[in-house]
């Protein structure tokens, strides 16, 4: 970034960005301070007369909590993180593994592997979850975090491989071929070489994997019926009583529920790092 | 063994953990899928399952409601993958200039992806609402509109809203897979396009635009298929209405199976969505993908 | 299951709440806990347009809008949960039968497309567009009928009992407080119907292919029992006569301010209760239904032919 004028103009680009992410989300944390009768003022109160940690101590200390749901949610917390972290561990291992040889090993029917991994993620879940709830039902596996660590492992390793695929394809070539002709094998160039060098994208596809475990409701609702196994989306969907909808509970579940993601990202973000290419290839 | 061989082989058994983790889980309920779709079969096994054959696939296919949904899930795919995209990709090139505040923005733009779908939905539906709704009193306060609107009461507005409110929740994942991508692209490349007078508009779009192909490939494959399957925040925003506009095709085959209980249609509804995202994501790999570049 | 339901059972419970579990004279099921859908409206906000009563017909609650419009006590005066839900087929219930009409007839067919019926659809879609109906009532639920009333944008809402304690009594959750009364609610002047609604209350059955009829059956007939009802009750009503007689009906009214308001309304509005048609393909001939009625609201159908095509689709699906 050489020019002044450059960098002012592109920071100028930034606060429309960071408006459209952050309006939501200041709604988002209004509501969850917010009482019922004041959220519905008119004109809307920007900044709550009556603000009310309420929500957040029901949910954070269970003692005091008035709904069952409040009550029991650190420990969905809790579940939700050890079934997203399995998940996205495992993935990276072995679909890592996959992907390296997908992308970049030629071996017959490469396609049609990637597609008919790809291919299994097609089918839409609400169809899927009858019989996978008979299997599961079958091996005495309903309600345990595992049966959602395997359910979600399904589905994420399709798309692990796939991202991974595509970040290993980035790397050019000539570095791969290097190190082979020194007489590395397939599997320390995958370690020493790609993975070192696509941790970007090895991030990326943490978080997402991550992500994707830690937001899943469908199956977890289907799969998980008491606190033993119950993960944050189920939970913060009990928020909903047959007519009422406890709108303040759900939002503070979701500020809580989106804290982690966003630590987790924090914490990672220093391995993002661009330019390790930098200087390992000429010209 | 040859070389060759031997490498193959190599790439095979890498492979194999991963297929036999998915096709074990998934391969069982697929074919009970599949198999279900030939039958008339009821959720409350109030009778047994009668062989109907192509009957729910022919019925489908011929029915009007089918296609008005497909083309409606088609409007939502294209608008809200598109924007995506272009969103995407403008804020990963922004952040990996690195302006002022860029490591902020970065973090920032996991916070939409990180709010669970449900609260997402119910946000936006309280965001919209036409008596009490934080767009309506924002539009009146800058003095856009003079009364609070109706929104989510016209079919076509509706459908838009929601696009939008998937749009905030989705979007950090193509910025943030893009951004990765950018960061792994060799520095050099760009310099040396910039020595040879190349001007910033050229190096992006001749030199990491095609680098790009592979990541943007994969972006737009995931999120072409979870846009096409959307079915939570229509729940939760709207539940289909008004007057079924926005009804897409996962919210048709839950009314189907769980809501009438016609587990036989809904499994013939499956396979038809699932044929659909499988052609989307062939179209796809057909434009994008160039495999032969790549492998050694 | 219809055998093991003694005679205690059939008449220690209220006769209307068998309506529920009851086809074709034969007991399917255990009624359990009993609701209905209430005309509730802001005393304060009445007063302050100048009317002392709540009105007795829909065309009295018509014109007390016209006037509560003028003199900007309400923009839009009744608001409703006519959206894409199931809500919308319990309003339309009560305004069809407030208005003579029915659901279905004495065959099981679909009845609800009679000139009564039209007349009906084609009031609601009037009040719409003479602003004394809220517009997004085409897009609300009860929560958000629920919602408006709080904000005292409502003079008149139409919801089920649990609203009653969250809108009068609840400072946290609502604006209008201490302002809030229900009343009977009204019907048609022209049809003669004095009053209807909807009746929402729910019920156990024990399916045919249980692997465990005889432990199901046991807990059913426990969860139904006086004794867990008068415990667990909190926004529904109990279905045992005795719970509302004698010392038992003193207790029910005095748990709360609430059920000492809501109790008696209840009695005053069960017997113009109404079920919906129990028919094997009910969530399928609701969902046509509730098609229906957002067309002709959206007015993308006239009344008649959105009405015409829902009892068309009923018909195919009794086939």
């Amino acid at each position: 970034m050489r020019r002044p004028l450059n960098r002012f103009l592109l920071f100028l680009v930034t606060i429309p960005v960071l408006l459209f992410i952050y309006l939501p989300v200041f709604y988002l944390v209004l509501s969850s301070i917010s009482t019922r009768s004041e959220i519905l003022s008119v004109p809307i109160h920007w900044i709550p007369q009556n603000p009310t940690l309420k929500n957040y101590i029901d949910i954070l200390t269970p003692g005091t909590a008035t709904s069952e749901v409040a009550r029991t949610f650190k420990v969905t917390l809790r579940n939700s993180l050890f079934v997203a972290t399995s998940v996205t561990v495992i993935s990276l291992v072995v679909g890592s593994l996959a992907a390296y040889a997908l992308s970049r090993i030629r071996m017959p029917a490469r396609q049609t592997l990637l597609m008919g991994i790809m291919g299994t993620r097609m089918i839409p879940e609400v169809s899927l979850v009858i019989p996978l709830y008979i299997l599961a039902a079958r091996f005495g596996m309903l309600n345990k975090p595992p049966v959602l660590i395997l359910t979600y492992l399904s589905f994420a390793l399709p798309f692990a491989i796939w991202l991974m695929a595509a970040f290993f394809e980035t790397i050019p070539v000539e570095l791969e071929d290097a190190a082979l002709i020194d007489g590395c094998s397939r599997i320390r160039t995958l370690f020493s070489i790609i993975l070192p060098i696509s941790s970007p994208g090895l991030v990326s596809t943490a978080l997402f994997i991550f992500l994707s475990a830690w937001d899943e409701f469908f199956f977890a609702l289907i799969f998980t019926s008491t606190v033993a196994a119950k993960t944050v989306p189920v939970a913060i969907a009990e928020f909903t009583g047959r007519y009422v909808v406890d709108v303040g509970g759900m939002m503070t579940g979701g500020v809580l529920a989106a804290i982690p993601p966003v630590i987790l990202s924090l914490i990672f973000s220093r391995y993002i790092v661009s330019g390790l290419t930098a200087g390992a290839v000429k010209g | 063994m040859t070389l060759k061989r031997r490498d193959a082989l190599t790439g095979l058994l890498l492979v194999v953990p991963a297929l036999v983790i998915i096709l074990g889980i998934t391969l069982q309920p697929i074919l009970t899928t599949f198999y279900l779709s030939f039958f008339d079969a009821s959720l409350s096994k109030i009778k047994a399952n009668i062989f109907i054959g192509l009957e729910n696939y022919i019925k489908l296919l011929s029915d009007p409601v089918f296609w008005i949904t497909i083309q409606r899930t088609l409007y939502f795919t294209i608008v809200s993958v598109g924007l995506e995209l272009l969103l995407g990709l403008g804020i990963a090139q922004l952040i990996q200039s690195k302006p002022p505040g860029w490591k902020f923005l970065r973090v920032s733009l996991i916070i939409p992806w990180a709010v669970p779908t449900i609260v997402n939905g119910t946000m936006w539906r309280w965001i919209y609402n036409a008596d009490y709704g934080a767009m309506n009193a924002l539009l009146t306060q800058l003095g856009l509109i003079t009364h609070y609107q109706p929104w989510l009461t016209k079919p076509f507005v509706a459908m838009n809203l929601v696009i939008l409110a998937d749009i905030w929740h989705s979007m950090p994942f193509i910025a943030l897979i893009l951004q990765a991508a950018l960061a792994t692209l060799p520095p050099d490349l760009d310099e040396a396009a910039a020595v040879d007078g190349a001007n910033a508009w050229q190096r992006f779009t001749k030199i990491r635009l095609p680098l790009l192909r592979s990541a943007i490939l994969v972006a737009l494959v995931i999120r072409t298929v979870e846009a096409f399957r959307v079915f939570d925040i229509i729940y939760v925003i709207t539940a289909g209405g008004p007057a079924y506009g926005t009804v897409t095709i996962s919210y048709l085959t839950y009314l189907e199976t769980f809501s009438f209980g016609h587990i036989g249609r809904g499994a013939a509804l499956s396979f038809l969505i699932s044929a659909f995202t499988l052609a989307m994501a062939i179209v796809y790999i057909r434009f994008l993908y160039r495999p032969e570049e790549r492998a050694l | 299951m219809s055998a093991r339901i003694t005679d205690d059972m059939k008449a220690g419970v209220f006769d209307a709440a068998w309506q529920i579990p009851t086809v074709d004279g034969k007991a399917y099921g255990l009624p359990w806990l009993l609701d209905q859908k209430y005309f509730f409206y802001n005393e304060k906000l009445l007063k302050d347009a100048g009317f002392d009563a709540p009105p007795a017909t829909w065309e009295e609650m018509v014109d007390q809008a016209k006037v509560i419009k003028e003199k900007k006590v309400a923009e839009y005066p009744i608001v409703w949960s006519w959206g894409q839900y199931e809500a919308a087929i319990c309003d339309w219930v009560t305004l069809l039968y407030g208005n003579g009409g029915m659901m279905a007839d004495k065959d099981g067919k679909p009845a609800f497309n009679s000139p009564a019926g039209v007349k009906t659809l084609e009031w609601m879609v009037k009040t719409i567009d003479d602003g004394i109906s809220n517009p997004s009532s085409i897009s609300y639920v009860e929560e958000d009928v629920r919602n408006v009333f709080s904000q005292g944008k409502a003079v008149y809402a139409v919801n089920w009992n649990y609203m009653f304690d969250l809108v009068n009594f609840q400072k946290d959750q609502s604006q209008v407080t201490g302002q809030i009364k229900p009343a009977l609610m009204p019907g048609f002047k022209d049809s003669g119907v004095k009053s209807a609604t909807i009746d929402g209350s729910m019920g156990f059955s024990v399916a045919a292919t249980s692997a465990n009829p005889e432990a199901a059956w046991k807990y059913v007939v426990y969860l139904t029992s006086k004794d867990v009802q008068d415990r667990y009750s909190a926004h529904m009503l109990p279905m045992w006569k005795t719970s509302f007689e004698g010392d038992a009906g003193k207790k029910l009214e005095a748990t709360s301010p609430v059920t000492a308001i809501m109790v008696p309304m209840f009695n005053l509005q069960f017997p113009y209760s109404v079920v919906r048609p129990k028919v094997s393909f009910y969530p399928e001939a609701s969902k046509a239904l509730q098609l229906a009625l957002q067309e002709a609201l959206t007015k993308v159908k006239t009344p008649q032919q959105a009405l015409d095509d829902a009892a068309a689709k009923w018909l195919e699906l009794m086939k």
